[in-house]
């Protein structure tokens, strides 16, 4: 088990960084950093409340499939290619340098 | 007995938590004590009859917050705590230590507890019910493969907990007496699908059925029914449904109604007493009875507004009410609540496993059913909310995307 090094840009703006633990889900890791993620459905991929912008040229999390594309799509503030679930992203180390944003809560 | 400005919760689960962290957040600086009667920090409770049942989550994965945040945020859990009473006179709840804890404000998340069957062998050993942590870890460890297993109840508790029983390779029999599973909240149409997807598997549904007894030396060997059946068991879980935790309402002569009767923002008679989750009961528009809603999203919002309330805050906009349920590899979300009378709209075909119940009256759209459906949900989500009726045939045509149904001109049309 590593640290993976991730940077969050909450809602206001304020950037800060912290370690997440390898295996988490950023869900988890947001969660953990006692970051305003509601996460109503604790990662079941059934609302869209863990939202995230992840970062340009951040490291590779992958695609969202059809269900969290269906749920992600239909926030006013979906961004396409940008957005994702953060219960659907699993820390790894190929993530180290994460950088991702809060989204607005619908 | 000082009061001072104390706030305690007595309930540390889901509302307690949400609605400790909620106090502080709302600019509350007085002593805040959260009294819970488990040993374990709060905790979500949605994964016990699924991803920690299978040993896919750890129990430390379970925490809603990490231990630190209520130090962080000046929280005093006290755990393996109850409260015997309330006094509202004195303004102080008696705990099982002796001890009493005065307050200035009370709020009551004492959520639910699993109904008792009240038939012979009820108390055998190997009889359980899932509710708590403790509960899960006792029937993570009875799920072998090639158990036998006999569910008495087909409400989402049971379903799920039939569906992890038969991914673990045991022989699961399901007990519903009504005539379908999931008959108090679920569309007939989606009850049916759920019940067949569930035999494909291998479990065994037997709808109408009425137990007897359980059967049993000490440890359960049989469930027996009406009928004279004999259902041979090595675990059975009987989940028949929840009951509020209503006692110290009760007890306290606050308005009870099959659970403590809260106004939207979880205010009760008494201006200093608040409840919010599991326990608690409100009127819902168009129902004539209170209701109960047992949710997640229920009990994070109910907890919010009670503590918005507490500290004289103006209460949020109204929320759709939502839930989902996991079972197998279907997904199941609900939002809305149906309303006696409206019309069900099936929207998609049953046999390709993604479809949508949506219910309708003359005004307005009012819920939704989705089976693998979420585009169908989040969309929906939103027509609910707009309070207003839509298009039946557009409704029904899974070819028109619900997000364009509801961005369309297209006004329902009136019913005949």
């Amino acid at each position: 088990m590593v640290d993976i090094a991730i940077e969050v840009t909450d809602r206001k703006g304020r950037v800060s960084q912290f370690a997440g633990t390898e295996g988490l889900t950023l869900m988890d890791a947001l969660r953990n950093q006692g970051l305003p993620v509601a996460a109503t459905c604790g990662g079941a991929k059934s609302c869209a409340t863990c939202h995230v912008y992840i970062g340009e040229g951040s490291a590779p999390v992958g695609l969202p499939d059809e269900d969290e594309v269906d749920l992600l799509s239909e926030s006013d503030h979906y961004r396409e290619g940008v957005s994702r679930l953060s219960c659907q992203i699993v820390l790894l180390p190929v993530l180290a340098g994460l950088h991702v944003e809060l989204a607005p809560q619908d | 007995m000082t009061t001072g400005s104390t706030i305690v919760i007595v309930g540390a689960g889901l509302a307690g938590a949400e609605a400790a962290f909620a106090l502080r957040d709302g600019g509350y600086e007085g002593r805040l004590v959260v009294v819970g009667r488990e040993s374990w920090p709060p905790y979500e409770r949605p994964p016990l009859s699924k991803a920690f049942l299978q040993g896919e989550l750890a129990r430390d994965r379970l925490w809603l917050r990490p231990a630190k945040s209520y130090a962080d945020g000046n929280i005093e859990l006290q755990l393996g705590t109850e409260v015997t009473a309330i006094d509202r006179v004195q303004r102080c709840v008696h705990l099982n230590t002796g001890a009493a804890l005065g307050y200035y404000k009370l709020l009551l998340a004492t959520g639910g507890e699993a109904r008792r069957l009240t038939i012979p062998g009820a108390e055998l050993v190997g009889v359980c019910e899932l509710k708590s942590l403790d509960d899960a870890e006792l029937l993570r460890a009875k799920l072998v493969e090639g158990r036998q297993v006999v569910i008495i109840g087909g409400g989402y508790v049971g379903m799920e907990f039939a569906a992890t029983a038969c991914q673990a390779g045991c022989q699961v029999t399901v007990l519903e007496s009504q005539d379908r599973v999931l008959s108090r909240s679920l569309s007939a149409v989606i009850a049916r699908y759920l019940q067949s997807e569930h035999e494909r598997r291998g479990v065994r549904v037997l709808t109408q059925s009425s137990v007897a007894r359980i059967e049993g030396a000490e440890h359960v060997d049989a469930v027996v029914l009406s009928d004279g059946t004999r259902l041979p068991a090595d675990v059975v879980l009987v989940s028949i449904g929840n009951e509020a935790s209503d006692a110290l309402a009760r007890g306290g002569s606050l308005p009870v109604d099959r659970g403590i009767v809260v106004d939207r923002e979880g205010r009760t008679t008494d201006p200093h007493v608040f409840a919010a989750g599991d326990c608690t009961v409100s009127r819902c528009e168009g129902f004539d009875a209170t209701l109960r809603l047992e949710s997640v999203q229920h009990a994070t919002l109910q907890a919010r507004r009670a503590a918005g309330a507490m500290l004289g805050q103006p209460a949020g906009r109204d929320e759709v009410p939502w839930f989902w349920s996991d079972q197998f590899d279907i997904k199941l979300q609900m939002a809305g609540l149906p309303l006696p009378g409206d019309t069900e709209l099936v929207r998609g075909d049953p046999q390709s496993g993604r479809f949508s119940v949506i219910y309708q009256n003359a005004d307005r759209l009012t819920a939704i059913q989705c089976v693998n459906a979420s585009a169908d949900f989040a969309a929906a989500k939103k027509m609910i909310a707009e309070r207003r009726r839509f298009a039946v045939a557009l409704l029904c045509d899974p070819l028109v995307s619900l997000r364009d149904v509801r961005s369309s001109r297209a006004v329902g049309e009136p019913i005949p």
